[in-house]
This record gives C-alpha cells, sequence and structure tokens, in this order.
C-alpha cells in the first residue's frame, strides 16, 4: 500500500483546545453566516499553516491532553491539494531522527510520520495561539497571513 | 487694514461663544459641506454691514425682521419664555488705529410654542457700536447706529468696493456682472477719477445748454431775417424737447435689456446647474457601477487568496524542509539499489537448482567443475549453506528483500512527485508578488472611487441644497422660460437699435439747425461774449471726454494686466490657458485671447470664466490698495470650487503674496480616508500655508440636526 493511500484514511490529531481557539475562529463552516471575515475556506487549511510554521519553527511538542481525531481526514488535504499533503509528509521524513535503512520501521506503515505531523502542528499551533493570547484580532486583517509568510526566513 | 479676530456668539451654527484670532497674509479657514464656513463668512459681513448671504435669496438685510435667521437654533430651543437673548459678533481691526466693531441683537423669548417662528419672539434692540482711541488716547465709541454704519462705509470699508472685498463665492456672476455691471462700473469709479471727469462732462453739458440758449436770445434781437431765425429756433427747440424723451426710453430699455440679461444669466445658470447635475448624476451611477465591480474583483480576489495561500503559499520558505527529507528518501533509494541483490554467498540464490544441490551433497561430487569432494569439506560445506539457502533461509531472504522493495516503492511513490513540488515552491514568491500587486491596484482604485464619489456627492448636495432634490423637475419650463426670454431681448435690442439711430438722427439734425442758425447774419456783427464762452466749453467738453476715455483704457489695461499676472501665477500648476485675459472696452465682456492674436475669442468653460473673473476681482482689490494707498482685506467663502487642485492651490499662494490679509473660507484640501474627510495635511505643507483652521460640527453623536449640533473653531497650523 502506498504511503499516501496508508494516509488519507486517518485523520490527525488536533488538541481540542486548538480545534476551539483557532481552526473554529479562523474558518468559515460551508454557508456560516457572518463568517466573511474569517480567512481560511475549510478546516484542514489552518492545520497545513500551523504544521508547516511547527516545521519552520522545529516546534515539536508531544500531545498530551483531550485531543480529537476527528476534525477532517487527510484524505481532504488530499482531494483539495495533493502537493501540501505530499510536502507535509516529505518534510515529516526530513525529521527522522535516523536514516530509513537503518530504521526501515519508519516507513513499515505511516504511524511515524503522522505522529511527527500531529506534533509539529501542535507546536505550530502553540505559535499562533501566543500571538493571540497578547493579541485576539491579531489575525483579522487578511493581510497579516501574507505579511508573516513573507517574514519566514528561507 | 487687517483683522486681528472675530468673536461669535450664537450666530447661526456657532453656539454660545466662539472666536479665532486672525494673523496677516492668508488666513485658511477649511470645513466640508455644512461645517458652518458660509455661517462664519455671513458673521463677518453682518458684522459690517447687517447683511446675510442666503442660497436661495442672495443678499437679506437682518434687522427688527428676519433677526431669526442670524440666531443659533439650539440657543433658540432652549430659551425658557421671557427669556432674553443676544446674538453678537465682534471684529477687531488693525488699521490706522485699533479698531472694534460689535453688532448684537437681543430678542425675548414670548412663549414656548414654534421657536422658529418670529410671531413666539419679540425684537428687543439691535445695536451696532464702532470703537477706537482717539489722537489723546481717550476710548471713543461711535453708538449711534446711522453714525456707525456711516463711519464703516465712509472711513474703514468704502461701500463700492466692498463687495469685492467680501466675496461670497456664489455671487461671482453678479460681481462680474460682465455686459451691464454697475456695480464693475462702481468699483472703477471708486478706484480711478473717471467718475469726477462725467461729472465735470455733466456741468459742462449743462453750461453749453444754458449759455446756447441766452445766446439764442440775444441773437434773436439781432438778427437779419428773424422769420428764418425763428423757424430755426422753433426746430432747435423742438429736438431739444424731443431729445430726452428718446434719451429717457434709451436709459429704459438699456435697463430693460439688462435686466432680461440677468433674467436669462439666471436661467441660464440653472439650467448650466441643471445639465451639471444630470452629468454628474450619469458620472456617479458610471463610478458606482465601477465600484460595484471592483468591490466584487475584491471579493473573489480575497477568496482566491484565502486557497492560493493555503494550497500553494503556505509552503513557502520550506525548501530547507523539503530538502532534508528528499535527502533521506534517496539516501534510502541509494543504500537499496546497492544491496537489493545482495545474499549470504554472494551468488544468485536460484542457481543451480535445489535438487542438483541435494544430488552434489548425496554423491560428494559439484556438478559445476566436475571435482570430488570429501564431507565437510570447504566445498561440501559451501554446497551444504547453499542448499539451506535454497530451501529454508532462502525464504527468510525472499521475505526480507521484499521487505525493502516495498519500502523502496514507498520511497519512489514519493520522490517521483518533488520536481513538481520544488518548482512549486520557487513559483511561490512571485506568485505572491504579482498578486499583491494586482491587489494594490484594485484597492487604490476603490479608494480612488471612493474618493470621486464622494467629490460628486458633495457637488450634487451643493446643487440640491442650492435647487431642492426635484433639481431636475423644471428643465423644460427652464428651458421655455429661456427661449421666451432671447426672443424677447431681440426685440429690445432692435428697439434699443431704432432709438439710439433716431437719437443720433436727432443730435446731428440739432447740430446742423445750430450751424444755419449761427449762419444767419447779424445786424451789429458783434462777436457776443456767450459764444466765446462756447468755445471754451466745448473745448472743455472734450478734453474731458478724451481724457477719460484714455484714464479708462489706461486701468482696463492696468486690470488686464494685474489679472494676467495672477491668472500665469495660479495656472503654473497645468499648462491648459496659454491665453490671457482681455475685456472688451465697450461691453465689458471677458475675452480669453491668445498670446499673439489680439482677435482670438478662445472657447473657455466655467473653470476658466470662474478662475478669469477672479483674477480681476483680485487685480480691482489690489489697484484700489494702490490707488488709495490703503490695504483692504480680501474675504471670500467658495472661490475656488470649480477650479482644480493644483489651480486652487496656487490661487491661495497668490492671496498669501499678494494681500497684507486674506481670509478664505473654503471645503478645499480635505481628503477621503477611511470613510471619512480629513484636511490633507500633505498639501497645507507642500504650500506652506500657514494660519489654517478647521470648522467642524459638534454635537449630538447621531442624527445631527440645527438645534442639536454646533460648529467649532480650532487652529490646526
Amino acid at each position: 500500500m502506498s504511503i499516501i493511500n496508508e494516509i488519507i484514511s486517518g485523520s490527525p490529531k488536533i488538541r481540542k483546545v486548538y480545534k476551539e481557539q483557532i481552526i473554529e475562529k479562523l474558518s468559515r463552516k460551508q454557508a456560516e453566516e457572518g463568517g466573511d471575515r474569517k480567512f481560511f475556506n475549510q478546516y484542514w487549511q489552518p492545520f497545513a499553516w500551523a504544521t508547516i510554521i511547527g516545521f519552520l519553527n522545529d516546534r515539536r511538542i508531544p500531545i498530551t491532553d483531550t485531543y480529537d481525531s476527528d476534525v477532517f481526514k487527510y484524505r481532504v488535504i488530499n482531494n483539495q491539494s495533493p502537493d501540501i499533503l505530499e510536502s507535509l509528509i516529505v518534510m515529516a521524513i526530513g525529521k527522522f531522527k535516523k536514516d530509513i535503512q537503518d530504521d526501515k520501521s519508519l516507513l513499515y506503515d505511516t504511524n511515524e510520520i503522522t505522529k511527527i505531523i500531529d506534533e509539529y502542528a501542535n507546536g505550530g499551533f502553540e505559535i499562533i495561539s501566543r500571538k493571540l493570547a497578547k493579541d485576539p484580532d491579531y489575525f483579522y486583517e487578511h493581510n497579516i497571513f501574507i505579511e508573516d509568510l513573507l517574514e519566514r526566513k528561507p | 487694514m487687517y483683522l486681528t479676530k472675530i468673536v461669535v456668539e450664537n450666530f447661526q451654527s456657532y453656539y454660545d461663544s466662539s472666536s479665532i484670532n486672525l494673523e496677516k497674509n492668508l488666513n485658511l479657514l477649511l470645513g466640508t459641506i455644512g461645517a458652518g464656513k458660509s455661517k462664519l463668512f455671513n458673521a463677518f459681513y453682518w458684522n459690517f454691514f447687517g447683511e446675510i448671504y442666503k442660497t436661495e435669496n442672495g443678499w437679506c438685510t437682518v434687522g427688527s425682521s428676519n433677526f431669526l435667521a442670524v440666531f443659533n437654533k439650539k440657543v433658540l430651543k432652549e430659551t425658557q419664555e421671557n427669556e432674553n437673548i443676544k446674538v453678537k459678533v465682534v471684529l477687531s481691526i488693525k488699521s490706522d488705529k485699533d479698531y472694534t466693531v460689535s453688532r448684537y441683537i437681543e430678542i425675548k423669548k414670548l412663549n414656548d410654542n414654534d421657536f422658529n417662528s418670529e410671531k413666539n419672539w419679540k425684537f428687543i434692540n439691535e445695536e451696532l457700536v464702532v470703537s477706537f482711541d482717539n489722537s489723546e488716547g481717550n476710548r471713543i465709541n461711535i453708538d449711534n447706529h446711522y453714525d456707525a454704519r456711516d463711519y464703516i462705509v465712509k472711513k474703514l470699508l468704502p461701500k463700492e468696493i466692498s463687495k469685492y472685498i467680501w466675496f461670497q463665492g456664489e455671487t461671482l456672476n453678479e460681481l462680474i456682472d460682465i455686459g451691464n455691471g454697475k456695480s464693475f462700473k462702481d468699483a472703477i469709479n471708486f478706484i480711478s477719477y473717471i467718475g469726477y471727469y462725467d461729472k465735470n462732462i455733466e456741468i459742462a453739458n449743462e453750461l453749453i445748454d444754458k449759455i446756447e440758449k441766452t445766446l439764442r436770445k440775444e441773437k434773436k434781437r439781432d438778427t437779419t431775417n428773424e422769420q428764418e431765425f425763428n423757424k430755426i429756433s422753433y426746430a432747435i427747440e423742438d429736438l431739444e424737447r424731443k431729445l430726452p424723451s428718446y434719451q429717457e426710453s434709451l436709459q429704459n430699455t438699456t435697463i430693460e435689456l439688462q435686466q432680461i440679461d440677468k433674467v436669462i444669466d439666471d436661467i441660464d445658470k440653472r439650467l448650466d446647474d441643471i445639465n451639471e447635475f444630470i452629468e454628474l448624476k450619469n458620472k456617479k451611477e458610471k463610478l458606482d457601477r465601477e465600484r460595484k465591480y471592483i468591490l466584487e474583483e475584491i471579493e473573489k480576489f480575497d477568496k482566491n487568496i484565502s486557497n492560493l495561500f493555503s494550497k500553494h503559499w503556505i509552503l513557502y520558505a520550506t525548501e530547507a524542509l523539503l530538502a532534508d527529507g528528499f535527502e533521506k528518501l534517496h539516501s534510502y533509494q541509494k543504500w537499496y539499489e546497492e544491496n537489493q541483490n545482495n545474499n549470504p554467498t554472494g551468488l544468485p540464490y536460484n542457481i543451480p537448482d535445489p535438487k542438483y544441490l541435494k544430488e552434489m551433497l548425496d554423491n560428494l561430487k559439484c556438478y559445476i567443475c566436475g571435482e570430488k569432494f570429501e564431507k565437510d569439506s570447504k566445498a561440501f560445506l559451501n554446497i551444504e549453506n547453499r542448499y539451506k539457502i535454497a530451501t529454508g533461509e532462502l525464504e527468510e531472504f525472499k521475505q526480507k528483500n521484499k521487505e525493502q522493495l516495498n519500502i523502496n516503492n514507498k520511497v519512489i511513490e514519493i520522490l517521483s512527485n518533488q520536481s513538481t513540488i520544488k518548482s512549486k515552491v520557487n513559483s511561490i514568491k512571485p506568485d505572491i508578488k504579482s498578486n499583491l500587486t494586482k491587489n494594490a491596484g484594485l484597492n487604490n482604485r476603490k479608494s480612488e472611487l471612493l474618493e470621486e464619489i464622494s467629490k460628486i456627492n458633495d457637488e450634487i448636495t451643493i446643487l440640491q441644497e442650492k435647487h431642492g432634490n426635484k433639481i431636475t423637475a423644471n428643465f423644460l419650463l427652464e428651458k421655455n422660460k429661456y427661449n421666451y426670454n432671447i426672443k424677447e431681448r431681440d426685440i429690445i435690442k432692435t428697439k434699443i437699435k431704432n432709438l439710439s439711430e433716431t437719437i443720433y438722427r436727432l443730435n446731428q439734425e440739432l447740430k446742423r439747425k445750430k450751424e444755419e442758425l449761427n449762419k444767419i447774419p447779424t445786424k451789429s456783427n458783434v462777436e457776443y461774449k456767450e459764444e466765446k464762452m462756447l468755445t471754451y466749453l466745448y473745448f472743455i467738453q472734450n478734453s474731458y471726454e478724451k481724457t477719460k476715455e484714455s484714464e479708462f483704457n489706461k486701468l482696463i489695461s492696468k486690470i488686464e494686466d494685474k489679472a494676467n499676472d495672477i491668472l500665469i501665477k495660479t495656472t503654473k500648476a497645468n499648462k491648459v490657458i496659454n491665453g490671457k485675459i482681455y475685456i472688451d472696452r465697450d461691453s465689458y465682456i471677458i475675452k480669453l485671447i491668445d498670446l499673439d492674436n489680439l482677435n482670438g475669442n478662445r472657447d473657455i468653460n466655467v473653470g476658466h470664466l470662474t478662475l478669469m473673473k477672479m483674477c480681476i476681482i483680485n487685480a480691482i482689490v489690489l489697484i484700489s490698495n494702490d490707488y488709495k494707498n490703503k490695504s483692504y482685506p480680501f474675504i471670500s467663502d467658495a472661490p475656488t470650487s470649480d477650479l482644480d487642485d493644483g489651480t486652487t492651490k496656487l490661487y491661495y499662494k497668490v492671496l498669501d503674496e499678494e494681500f497684507e490679509q486674506s481670509i478664505i473660507m473654503t471645503k478645499d484640501l480635505f481628503t477621503y480616508k477611511d470613510g471619512k474627510n480629513v484636511v490633507n495635511k500633505d498639501a497645507l505643507k507642500d504650500f506652506n500655508f500657514k494660519n489654517v483652521y478647521v470648522i467642524e460640527k459638534d454635537g449630538a453623536s447621531i442624527n445631527l440636526t440645527e438645534s442639536n449640533s454646533f460648529s467649532c473653531l480650532k487652529k490646526i497650523i
């Protein structure tokens, strides 16, 4: 079975607190009234954004408290943007502590990859939540998403 | 002379007491529509002349009647029954002395009924006082209303030029009422000696008339042909009787022509306003459509940005992270390729077949080289090992190799997309740049449109305030009135032409008859003293007429030169007007002529004409200052509403440089930002404007009305 096919049958684990405070705050549900000010259209989008922020800041935090594993399936990411899902997988592989040939269990199944993605997403959410704690309207103006993006150092 | 302070108390939109100090040079009083600019202009004008300007009625006198027009509505509302209130304006003036001009009206509230009705109020008193220190240092108060009024128009602001000094933008056409302008003529008489020449010519004519009559009487007694003398004398007297009635008729018809010209001008202006209103409405609709389109585009763009961001741009700056992952995958792939066929024997695991290996072990002979070997020898153990692998351990090896292959397949799956992902990441930066440029373009256009729509709305509001909301309803009626008056004017012009011809013919006839009379010989044949006197008087009359004509031409040339000087300075911002102002000496019509072609008469639009008229007004005031060796402040409300931004600012610069003091109330120099009009401070800095005040409405936080709001004055520079 291919990695993608294995992964898309599963769902990410997301801390409930981040689901409520970040994902729901920043993305509108379909046909949501008054959701025009929300930047993201779907729940997977802030998750992917947070994961990459986690990777870029090398912020990996294991999920220890209550989480929700039913927010969306990885399949949704693959349907909407397969390149983003593959990129997340590649970035997760880049974070393997050993080479694959030295620990083939890393790719026997996708548990390690999804665990890494979930934990870096958790780290990214923590960074975002700190910004929101300082200023709840930090992401009110949509330009800020782009400005934050352009501040990243390649 | 310049003003140093104005204090307004309960005057029109100004509640309670407000004041500002005024400086020399340009004082700009900025206010958006309805802030209270024209009300402040009225405060200046009312203080001096007891009149205010209303868009719908023109100039109105305010005194024992019409007094509510100057009172603040809020104070009218708040006043209790039987309580007295005052409206007051005090101006401080620096001239040869320090003057104060104070005017107030006091009224009493009779009952709590409608405070907007004069019948519910009692007029108590109006007071006008001019105060100054005399040469001994004693304070003199001229508090008799009529004396104070006379003092103002004779000593402080001459009546003849006051309307040019205190200039309401809306009355521009009245001031430079080209073609019949009595006010223009008054101003010309005031700033020159032309009026004196007219008076002298009138005196000479009267004397000539009297002396001619006396001479005729003398000669009648001395004539050699009494019958012929009498006949011609009667004819002369008949002509002299007829001429004044024709002249009076010509004068009346000329006044009629002036009146009908004014009516036509008014209708023309209203028709212009209606056409302008329709054009503005059409322009606004077009801009509204574009605005709607831009807003839709921005909305589409925002949605698209969200998708681009989530599906593409979030990978920005992830090259290193992706490279780490791809490196791990490539590393595995390399290892796999190097190790995929390795087995413990170093040979292919299926050659030879296990059944032959069993036979070799049983027969102790190698089928490949044909050599025999001993049991447990190196060759035996080797073949035995190969046999074990080929049977049991081979399965384990096979299994292991299959797992590595499986992993390798996974690695290949991911790596197959490496170049796509890499190029996608590389394209993020240019993609963001092009989208942000597009977004900035849309938002800039949105701001421009909002500003343009706001300006058009202001212009529409001005026209609606002037003509009411149903501005276009009277279009046909006005058009018919216009056509009717044009026909009437043609009839009057023909009448004037006929009258002028008749008067000319009668004058020629009179001249001929007088010559005929003089040709009849006298008995005494002496020269009468009246004849000598008449020779001198004819000379004086002729000299005055020629001098007057020369002085008039010189003055008009001087006004043209000064006006053209101002025109050049104010049109530096654009190169549209490349001509010069020319005033027709007979009709007072203002023309824009080419610099090198005196006969040219170029087409001019409202903006050009307004600017040209203002240049002439300023020229008149400046030349007046020169002639009288005095300076008067130039005070104007909305003088530049027909001009573009650059010309407006340059015009202010000219006022700043040319006048000892100018006070301008204007809605220019505002810019639309974040949903409201704010002062364009950059423009103020660019032109180094000093003494800038803002007039703002304050009061109830919502639903401002005349009786719950009031104007505030703030100095900002």
